[in-house]
């Protein structure tokens, strides 16, 4: 096996866009089908570009909607072939319904979302609103911090749904504009090493076959639906393993491991944030920060939110006298949708003298910097002295 | 608090090329063995409408994506757009305002910032890099950033532009940020 590190890197500035580009078209895919939406058409475009160019052998699949896009790439994937699609916000509710056929049917597709916040009132910007919106679907999701994390997740993202213990969907989401319009350095494997680690899909004995026909999504008695959903799941759990697995093997041919979590200063930590997508970098910085004035702080960051890491976050945080869940998603009536999660998987666990907070911040691209997470961690730093506890807090609000 | 960046912001008005300004100086920063990101701040994009792209530049990779709040450099492409912005605020202490504009701004003869200028639209428009009757301001405001800023030699810049624009592109904006890296000045 070649190594990476040893043979040429072609290092590159690069938006999460086109990231996710150059990421399928060195995944070799086979079949494109999307709508354009603000702030993904660049993904769609320079996919194009690389099939008009003759580098990717690829079919474009110019559809009337998005929904049309995830049944154009359900058809294929039935058909044995390796698709790819990417959408946001508004577009990936129209393909609501496509969401969880490509999930039920156990096809695997590869699909970039480009976290936007959801109308009304209308806004193009970041949030993750929408692709928590497939959460209990079946979909593996998989979030990126920058350009480079988009790239390698739908690289890898392809060898985790295609695995036989998996056949999932898996969805790579980063976030609008902080990271589909910024650009940065990004090191681009070669295809060589890529292909070594991502063959040609072999397709399963369900694909579908003129020869041999069969039929996909008859309907399903009360006698058989139960099982059908129980094996989604058991799929989906067992995605855990492989997405650690996949995730080394990434490491060892790239130098660039992946797993389900990112524990950043974690170790000794009283405070610990929690968050996920491009905000993880800025907080990053405020640990460093805060560590230098004594404070002992730490990140975890999701990079697997399905399935969720349950084992992984528990031993991370378990030891922690307070964490904070910075995300840009609510549940309306509940809370943050991933902070609850976390609340109750510390609780169920017996890890009761924690304060949990949901901080609600960044909605709809609402500025979210190093100085306000040092904020939020100064503020944990005080409340962890109450000893238990969950509160919801909306970050930044206007009075 | 944090010095180990350099950060720039860039104002302008859409069609002035700030978007592919700031991507460009990222580039150069990245051929000079820095590590750099180039973040644009979209809105409804329209030609005429206020525009804003940051950069930060460090040895150590950059890992923040928040906007920039307090500049290093704070590149202006439009004057006017002075009465819109409080940009003095935006710009750190013995941070730096590199302005377009053929004469010294009143705003800016009390500044207590250090002010450079350079005429970028008359270079642009000697050259004709001008679309729809606006001119193309990034090429000489590149030069000139490339001057105060001495992050890297002019043949760096010549590189990255070729790159983006082929040899005829290429060679007609490198003219343009010739002519401003000569010409740029300090007025206070």
């Amino acid at each position: 096996m070649i190594s990476l590190r040893r043979s040429k890197v072609m290092k590159l500035l690069l938006t999460s866009n086109y990231a996710a580009a150059y990421g399928a078209k060195l995944a070799r895919v086979e079949i494109v089908a999307a709508y354009p939406i603000t702030p993904q058409t660049q993904v769609v475009e320079k996919l194009a570009e690389f099939i008009e160019g003759e580098e990717l052998k690829a079919t474009m699949i110019r559809v009337e909607s998005e929904h049309s896009a995830m049944a154009a790439c359900i058809g294929a994937a039935a058909a044995g072939a390796r698709p790819f699609t990417a959408t946001s916000s508004q577009g990936l509710l129209y393909m609501y319904e496509m969401i969880w056929w490509a999930a039920g049917a156990r096809l695997p597709i590869v699909m970039g979302v480009v976290t936007r916040a959801i109308a009304p009132p209308w806004s193009i910007w970041s949030d993750h609103a929408d692709i928590l919106s497939i959460r209990d679907s079946g979909w593996i999701i998989i979030f990126s911090e920058s350009a480079q994390e988009v790239l390698d997740n739908i690289i890898q993202a392809y060898r985790i749904a295609e695995h036989k213990e998996v056949l999932l969907p898996v969805a790579v989401g980063w976030d609008a504009f902080t990271s589909s319009h910024t650009a940065e350095p990004v090191s681009l494997p070669e295809q060589e090493l890529v292909d070594s680690f991502l063959p040609p899909r072999t397709p399963e004995p369900f694909v579908l076959d003129v020869n041999e026909p069969i039929s996909h999504g008859n309907l399903t008695y009360p006698d058989e639906y139960m099982e059908f959903r129980f094996l989604i799941n058991e799929g989906l759990e067992r995605a855990r393993k492989v997405i650690r697995e996949v995730g080394k093997e990434y490491g060892k041919l790239t130098g660039r491991e992946y797993g389900l979590i990112e524990e950043y200063k974690c170790g000794d930590a009283d405070v610990i944030l929690v968050t996920l997508g491009s905000m993880a970098g800025d907080v990053k910085d405020a640990v460093d920060i805060l560590r230098k004035e004594g404070y002992h702080a730490g990140l975890v960051k999701l990079r697997c939110l399905r399935p969720f890491p349950r084992e992984a976050l528990l031993n991370a945080l378990r030891e922690a006298r307070a964490v904070g869940i910075v995300e840009r998603s609510f549940s309306m009536g509940r809370g943050g949708i991933i902070a609850t999660e976390i609340n109750s998987l510390l609780r169920e666990s017996g890890v009761n003298d924690v304060v949990t907070v949901s901080y609600i911040a960044g909605l709809g691209g609402r500025e979210i910097g190093v100085n306000d997470f040092i904020n939020i961690f100064k503020s944990l730093f005080k409340k962890m002295e109450r000893g238990s506890g969950f509160e919801v807090v909306w970050y930044g609000l206007r009075g | 608090m944090e010095t180990r960046f350099l950060e720039v912001k860039w104002v302008g008005r859409g069609g002035q090329g700030i978007v592919t300004a700031s991507r460009l100086l990222a580039e150069v920063a990245l051929r000079r063995g820095k590590y750099a990101i180039s973040i644009p701040m979209f809105g409804a994009e329209r030609r005429g409408a206020p525009v804003v792209a940051y950069n930060r530049i460090s040895d150590e990779p950059v890992r923040r994506k928040g906007p920039v709040r307090k500049a290093d450099i704070l590149v202006v492409a439009d004057y006017r757009l002075l009465s819109m912005v409080n940009f003095f605020y935006e710009v750190k202490e013995k941070g730096l305002i590199l302005f377009n504009a053929d004469r010294v701004p009143p705003p800016l003869l009390n500044a207590s910032k250090k002010v450079a200028l350079v005429n970028a639209t008359a270079i642009a428009l000697k050259y004709g890099l001008e679309l729809s009757g606006l001119a193309i301001v990034n090429a000489p405001l590149l030069g000139a950033l490339i001057k105060v800023s001495s992050l890297a030699p002019l043949s760096t810049l010549k590189e990255v532009m070729k790159m983006y624009w082929g040899e005829e592109g290429g060679r007609r904006n490198f003219l343009c940020a010739k002519e401003a890296y000569e010409e740029v000045k300090y007025i206070t």
